[in-house]
C-alpha cells in the first residue's frame, strides 16, 4: 500500500496539529507528517487495539490499521486473499498450527534476517518449532497459551464435592464422576471451551500416549482410529449422549459457566482475568489440567503467530510491527489487559515469581504458568486444514451420537485422502 | 439511416451482454481454467497444469458424490415443493375478499428478509437446547427434537427453512401471472358449468405455463447453487447430511486450499444444472405454442 496523500487530511492532521500545540504548549513538530506516514493492514479477530495504539505512538511514519473479522473469517480471509496473491494485507494473523501450510504455499516472507538467534531465544522453545518451516523462521509468536480446569465451587458442593486444590490434579474418571454428581435439569457438569475442535481435545488421545499424527505430518491411518483415540473419544461421545452432561448443540460454554449453567470446564489462562472481573456472584477456583488415570501430562500449548505478506509493499514496516508485537513490552501490555498469555520467556518467569499472585484469583496465573512445561502444540502439517476441518466434523457427529470407531475410522480415511496431494 | 436504426437495439443490449460477459462468462472460464490446474503447492505458490487430475481426483473421492446424492435429493424434494406452495399461495391471496392486501402483505414479509438472516433466525429458532420449538415442544410435553443436529432430521429441516424464505417470493411471480389472466375467460368457464378444479386445471394450468417454466427454472438453479443455509446451520453436517455441493465446492477452495478441485467440482456441476435446465424447459414447453 503506498503511502496517502490526502489534502483534506492534511488539513485536518495541520488543524489538530495546532489545536493540540496551543492547548499543551508543549508540542514538538514532529519528525513526520501524516501524509509521509506509511500505512499497513493487520487482519485479526484479536484485541490488538492496545499494542497498535502504543506502536503507533512511538513510530510516528508508521500507522497500522487493524482490519477486525470474526475468528472464522480470518482463516477464510487468509485463504483468499493470500492465495490470489492480493496485496490487501501486510500482517497476517496466523493459527499456529497453520504456518506449515502457509509456508509451504509461499504466503510467508521469510523473517530470519529480522528476527536473529538470539532474539528468538527469548520466547518458549515450542513456539519457535512452531514458527519455523524448511529451516526458515516464517511467523512470530506473540501469544502462547496453555489450559487449566476451572470449576464453580458452590455447585459442586451442593453435589457434595470439593474440587481438586491449586496443586491437584484430578483424572479425567474424577472429572466424569463429579459431573455425573453436578448435572441436573438445566445444569450441566462438564464441557470444553472450544468442545469440537482438536486443539482442546488433543490430550485426550496424547494423555493415553498416542500420537496424533505420524512423524511424516502426513499419515494418520492406525493413529487416529487407533485403541487410544477411540477409547478416548468413546469417552468424549458418552459425556454428551450416555451421561448427557456435557451440552450438545451449538453452545457457548463460557456464558454457560458465568451463569451457572456448567459447573467445570476446561479453559486457557486468559479466563482468569475475565471471571476476576466480571465479579460472579459465586466462588470459582482453578487447578491442573485433568489427566487420564495412570495417563501422561499432556496440556494444550499454541498461540497466534504474526506473519508478513510476501506480497506486500510495505514489508519493512510490517516487520518494524512484528518486531515491537513479538516483544516483551507488548506482550507485557497484553498480559496485563488479560488478552492474552506471554510467549516470552522472561515475562513467563516474572509471573511465577511475582509476590502479588499468591492471593486468589491471581494465585490461578502461576498454575498456568508451571502447566506451559507440559504444553504440545498442535500437529505441525501442511494440511492441518483439513485435519482440523475433519475431525470437527467427526467431533460434531460423536457429540450427537456417533459411534467413536466408526467416526474416527471414516475421518481417517477422508484425511489420508487429503493429504495425498500434499505427498 | 436503415443501417443505424438496425443497430440500435444492439447498442442498447451492449451494457447488460458487457456485464453479462464480466460477471458471468469470464468467471466461468477462468473457473475452467483453474480446474486443469494444480493447488499451487510449492514454495513460490506457482500452480502446475495437470490436466484432468483435479477432475480423477473428484470422480475417486466418496465425499464428492454423497455431496453429488446430497444435492440430487434435496433439489428432488425442494423444487417441486416450492413451485407448488408458492402456486398454492398465489392462489390463496388472489381470492378477491376484503382484507386481502393485508394478508397479502403477510404472507409476503418474508421477501423483505435476508436469507441469511431468515437462516440464522431459523437456527435460533430450532436450536435443539435453547430453541424456542424445542420449547413449545416442551411445554406441551411433547419430546424434544434435535433437528439440524440429527442426521435424519438435518436434510428435512433445512428443506423447511429454505421453503419458508423462498416460496413468498416465487408465490409473487405466480400472483403477476394469475392476474394476467382475463376474468372473462374464467367467467366463460363458470357460465359453461366448469368446477373450480377444472378451471384451474383447463384454464389456470396451461395459461400461467410460461410463469410455471420460469419458477422452476429460476427454483431449481437457485436451490442447485444454495450456499448460505448450510453454511450458516450445519456445516454440512451432521455426518455430511447437509453437505450441499456449492458448499462442498467451497471447503475444497477455501478450507482445504484446493482451488482446482473446487474449479472441478463447479464446472461438473454447472454442466449437470444446464441439463437439468434443459430437460426442465422441454417437459413445461407450452404445449398450445
Amino acid at each position: 500500500m503506498n503511502p496517502r496523500v490526502h489534502r483534506r487530511g492534511l488539513i485536518k492532521a495541520a488543524g489538530a496539529i495546532a489545536t493540540t500545540a496551543a492547548a499543551s504548549r508543549v508540542y514538538q513538530m514532529p519528525a513526520v507528517l501524516a501524509q509521509d506516514r506509511t500505512t499497513i493492514t493487520w487482519l485479526t479477530d484479536l484485541p490488538g487495539d492496545i499494542v497498535v495504539n502504543a506502536f503507533n505512538e512511538q513510530n510516528p511514519d508508521v500507522e497500522v490499521k487493524i482490519e477486525a473479522v470474526s475468528f472464522n473469517e480470518v482463516f477464510q480471509q487468509n485463504q483468499v486473499r493470500l492465495g490470489s496473491g492480493s496485496d490487501s494485507l501486510d500482517v497476517i494473523s496466523v493459527d499456529a498450527p497453520l504456518v506449515t501450510s502457509y509456508g509451504l504455499r509461499g504466503w510467508l516472507e521469510p523473517l530470519d534476517d529480522a528476527f536473529p538467534a538470539d532474539v528468538r531465544s527469548q520466547w518458549v522453545d515450542a513456539l519457535v518449532e512452531s514458527s519455523s518451516y524448511n529451516g526458515q523462521l516464517l511467523s512470530i509468536p506473540i501469544w502462547n497459551s496453555t489450559q487449566l480446569f476451572y470449576y464453580n465451587e458452590e455447585l459442586l458442593s451442593a453435589a457434595g464435592i470439593t474440587g481438586p486444590g491449586p496443586d491437584e490434579r484430578w483424572t479425567w474418571e474424577q472429572v466424569t464422576e463429579a459431573a455425573q454428581a453436578v448435572t441436573k435439569d438445566d445444569v450441566f457438569g462438564f464441557q470444553f471451551e472450544q468442545f469440537n475442535r482438536i486443539y482442546q481435545l488433543q490430550p485426550l488421545p496424547q494423555g493415553k500416549g498416542s500420537q496424533v499424527i505420524g512423524d511424516d505430518g502426513l499419515t494418520v491411518e492406525g493413529i487416529i482410529d487407533n485403541e487410544a483415540w477411540v477409547s478416548a473419544f468413546d469417552w468424549y461421545q458418552k459425556l454428551h449422549n450416555e451421561w448427557k452432561v456435557a451440552p450438545q448443540g451449538t453452545i457457548e460454554p463460557n456464558e454457560l459457566f458465568i451463569n451457572q449453567k456448567l459447573a467445570m470446564c476446561v479453559r486457557g489462562p486468559w479466563a482468569i482475568t475475565s471471571l476476576a472481573a466480571a465479579d460472579l456472584p459465586f466462588s470459582w477456583k482453578a487447578a491442573p489440567h485433568p489427566i487420564w488415570e495412570g495417563g501422561e501430562i499432556v496440556v494444550p500449548t499454541d498461540s497466534w503467530h504474526l506473519g508478513v505478506n510476501p506480497n506486500s509493499k510495505n514489508k519493512e514496516a510490517a516487520i518494524r510491527f512484528l518486531q515491537y508485537a513479538g516483544g516483551e513490552e507488548a506482550g507485557r501490555l497484553w498480559y496485563e489487559a488479560g488478552d492474552s498469555w506471554p510467549s516470552q520467556k522472561s515475562l513467563l518467569d516474572e509471573i511465577v515469581n511475582n509476590p502479588a499472585n499468591t492471593e486468589w484469583p491471581n494465585a490461578a496465573f502461576p498454575i498456568a504458568a508451571a502447566e506451559s512445561a507440559h504444553g504440545v502444540p498442535r500437529p505441525l502439517t501442511p494440511g492441518y486444514n483439513e485435519y482440523q476441518d475433519i475431525l470437527t466434523s467427526a467431533f460434531e457427529n460423536l457429540r450427537n451420537g456417533g459411534d467413536a470407531q466408526t467416526e474416527l475410522t471414516n475421518a481417517a480415511q477422508r484425511i489420508e485422502r487429503e493429504m495425498r496431494k500434499y505427498r | 439511416m436503415f443501417r443505424r436504426e438496425a443497430a440500435t437495439p444492439y447498442l442498447f443490449l451492449i451494457p447488460a451482454m458487457l456485464l453479462i460477459l464480466v460477471w458471468r462468462y469470464i468467471p466461468i472460464i477462468a473457473g475452467l481454467r483453474e480446474s486443469f490446474y494444480s493447488n499451487g503447492l510449492s514454495l513460490t505458490g506457482a500452480k502446475q497444469f495437470v490436466g484432468l487430475d483435479n477432475y480423477r481426483y473428484l470422480f475417486d473421492d466418496p465425499t464428492y458424490w454423497e455431496s453429488v446424492r446430497v444435492t440430487l435429493k434435496f433439489n428432488a424434494i425442494v423444487n417441486p415443493l416450492q413451485v407448488g406452495c408458492s402456486l398454492l399461495l398465489a392462489l390463496l391471496i388472489n381470492q378477491a375478499v376484503p382484507g386481502i392486501r393485508f394478508f397479502r402483505t403477510l404472507l409476503l414479509l418474508p421477501i423483505a428478509i435476508s436469507i441469511n438472516v431468515a437462516a440464522i433466525a431459523w437456527g435460533l429458532a430450532l436450536d435443539s437446547n435453547y430453541g424456542v420449538v424445542n420449547g413449545i415442544l416442551k411445554m406441551l410435553s411433547l419430546p424434544t427434537q434435535p433437528f439440524f443436529r440429527d442426521a435424519d432430521q438435518a436434510m428435512p429441516t433445512l428443506i423447511g427453512v429454505v421453503t419458508w424464505i423462498g416460496v413468498p417470493y416465487w408465490a409473487l411471480f405466480f400472483l403477476a401471472g394469475l392476474q394476467g389472466i382475463p376474468k372473462e375467460v374464467l367467467e366463460a368457464a363458470r357460465i359453461d358449468g366448469a368446477s373450480r378444479f377444472q378451471a384451474f386445471r383447463q384454464i389456470i394450468v396451461p395459461l400461467l405455463s410460461r410463469t410455471t417454466t420460469f419458477v422452476l427454472v429460476a427454483t431449481t438453479v437457485a436451490n442447485f447453487t444454495m450456499f448460505a443455509p448450510p453454511y450458516l446451520l450445519t456445516n454440512g453436517g451432521p455426518s455430511g447430511a447437509t453437505n450441499l455441493i456449492m458448499f462442498d465446492a467451497w471447503k475444497r477452495g477455501f478450507t482445504y486450499g484446493d482451488l482446482g478441485g473446487s474449479a472441478a467440482s463447479i464446472t461438473l456441476f454447472l454442466a449437470v444444472l444446464m441439463i437439468v435446465v434443459a430437460l426442465e424447459f422441454l417437459i413445461t414447453r407450452p404445449r398450445h405454442d
